[in-house]
């Protein structure tokens, strides 16, 4: 029973991570219909951005999560222009944005692995702030419930963004419709750049606790990152950034329940979810249904 | 070209990647006037109206509104010149009406875009009951009154309409039509694509487009009255 109250809320603070990890790959997902499979490329970026902050300067890893959120979104921005323009003159946008974003997923573990080299860093516990913190009697490492609280507070501030602003409107209307909202009036190149940046920027600052939660940061890790991402996204519902909470929460709760009963399959956890919600629930958990007529 | 035209067009080309679907397309559009757009399908009525609101490019020939060049101009800034655009899909079914009609005036200052959203609510009871439900969940017919209620939160000089009767039944044809006639004589003037020849009962002007080129265009008696034209479009005989 011990195991078992512990494996919940140890995966209710990984789920609500997973979510923080999908959620800007779905936010791509739903405004661009193009899946950027050099996200996990970004989270590794940021964990980089992290680790040299505390190693090099001496400062706490978390001021990586300001500086990730600026740094990623003028990124993204630029990216944007520089790649989605083009892609979008291809025959078929979304087979080139595969074979595009692959090739960036690699070029950047390329560059990273000539910059930071191939090994895997970590940071101390004590980075993130000293001691644990107990949950209904069980204790954590702070820095899982840092990770929890970041992903909680990410999702509910992209939720405020999509539902309560007037360009979180927008952005949800090119969701529903590019052509539609093009026709509309809407600046769609601009909002799309705008959520393009704000999907890197949620990747890296989900990098800032990859050492404690994913078991440290290397240039190789983006591919698998990628996976889980995707794996998150399509339980929940591809474009839909609520579902990704729900996916998140279900990928968290199955991967410590894994680990705590059967921890040689964990590894196959994100392919065997993947697998069984295609078959089961082609749309995921909160694919929406319309009215048709 | 007359300057007093609200939209002028002439020597229009265009089409779909190398395709050329639309050649010599000429007319005229005043300020209030309401014009119906009667072809076949793959006449290329859809084509013209894509290309006169920026969704695809002009080949070549001119579009002018109030004596501007459109040219290349994106879609956003001819909607805030005041050309709104009713595809046939016409709403983002997945937001709410609300949102639906807060999109349709995007860009506008926050309180003159409350008082035209609540305007059009307060025009549309059947959307006013519930303003939160998704657009997706509305019938065919009452979506088409958001999509109408959301190209007017602009209150734009021109609306161009894209088949506005599609998958409506013959009861809520009516009803657009007579919502339409309520907002002619207000200065609106429309553009419509249409297959039904009841919005003939609306249009000041008919144009009839046939093969990507305009085959008759004119005052609506005037057309209407051409032989080659009531045998295509209405079966019907010359009248006596």
């Amino acid at each position: 029973m011990f195991l078992l109250e512990y494996a919940v809320l140890a995966g209710i603070l990984y789920g609500l991570y997973f979510s923080l990890i999908g959620i800007g790959l779905n936010l791509t997902f739903g405004v661009l219909k193009i899946v950027n499979l050099a996200h996990g490329d970004f989270l590794m970026l940021g964990g980089f951005l992290a680790y040299f902050l505390y190693s090099a300067l001496g400062l706490s890893p978390l001021w990586a999560v300001p500086i990730n959120l600026v740094l990623f979104v003028a990124l993204g921005g630029l990216l944007y222009a520089l790649l989605i323009p083009r892609l979008r003159q291809s025959r078929d946008p979304e087979m080139a944005s595969f074979i595009l974003f692959f090739g960036l997923s690699q070029a950047i573990e390329a560059l990273a692995i000539l910059a930071f080299g191939n090994n895997q860093r970590s940071l101390p516990a004590a980075a993130i702030g000293p001691g644990t913190i107990s949950l209904f009697g069980q204790v954590f490492p702070l820095s899982w419930a840092a990770a929890g609280a970041a992903g909680l507070l990410s999702v509910l501030l992209l939720y405020l963004y999509l539902y309560h602003t007037r360009l979180g409107q927008a952005t949800r209307a090119v969701m529903a419709s590019r052509e539609e909202a093009v026709a509309s009036g809407l600046s769609v190149g601009r909002i799309s750049a705008l959520a393009f940046g704000i999907g890197l920027a949620l990747a890296a600052i989900a990098g800032v606790f990859a050492p404690y939660l994913l078991g440290g940061i290397s240039p190789n890790m983006g591919v698998a990152v990628t996976t889980t991402s995707f794996t998150v996204i399509v339980i929940g519902a591809l474009g839909n950034p609520v579902g990704t909470v729900v996916g998140g929460l279900i990928y968290g709760l199955a991967l410590m329940l894994m680990e705590t009963y059967a921890s040689s399959w964990a590894t196959l956890l994100p392919y065997l979810l993947l697998v069984i919600t295609l078959l089961i629930w082609p749309s995921g958990l909160l694919g929406r249904r319309l009215r048709s007529a | 070209m007359s300057s007093a035209a609200l939209l002028e067009v002439e020597g229009l080309a265009s089409g779909y990647g190398k395709l050329q679907i639309l050649s010599e397309i000429s007319f005229l559009l005043a300020a209030g006037q309401s014009t119906v757009l009667l072809g076949p399908n793959g006449a290329g009525k859809t084509t013209l109206l894509r290309t006169l609101v920026g969704l695809l490019p002009l080949w070549s020939g001119e579009i002018r509104y109030q004596g501007r060049e459109l040219g290349r101009l994106p879609p956003e800034v001819r909607v805030a010149l005041g050309i709104s655009f009713m595809s046939e899909l016409g709403v983002f079914p997945s937001l709410s009406i609300r949102e639906n009609l807060v999109l349709g005036g995007f860009g506008l200052p926050a309180h003159l875009l409350r008082r035209r959203v609540k305007e059009m609510l307060d025009l549309f009871p059947d959307l006013a009951s519930r303003p939160g439900a998704p657009a997706g969940s509305l019938s065919g017919g009452q979506r088409k009154m958001l999509g109408v209620a959301k190209a007017l939160v602009r209150q734009p000089k021109l609306l161009i309409m894209d088949e506005p009767s599609a998958g409506l039944s013959p009861l809520f044809v009516n009803k657009v039509i007579e919502l339409l006639r309520r907002f002619q004589g207000q200065e609106l003037a429309l553009l419509i694509a249409e297959q039904n020849v009841r919005f003939l009962d609306l249009a000041e002007q008919v144009i009839i487009l046939e093969g990507g080129r305009i085959q008759a265009a004119g005052p609506t008696g005037q057309v209407t009255a051409d032989d080659r034209v009531r045998r295509a479009y209405f079966s019907l005989d010359t009248p006596s």
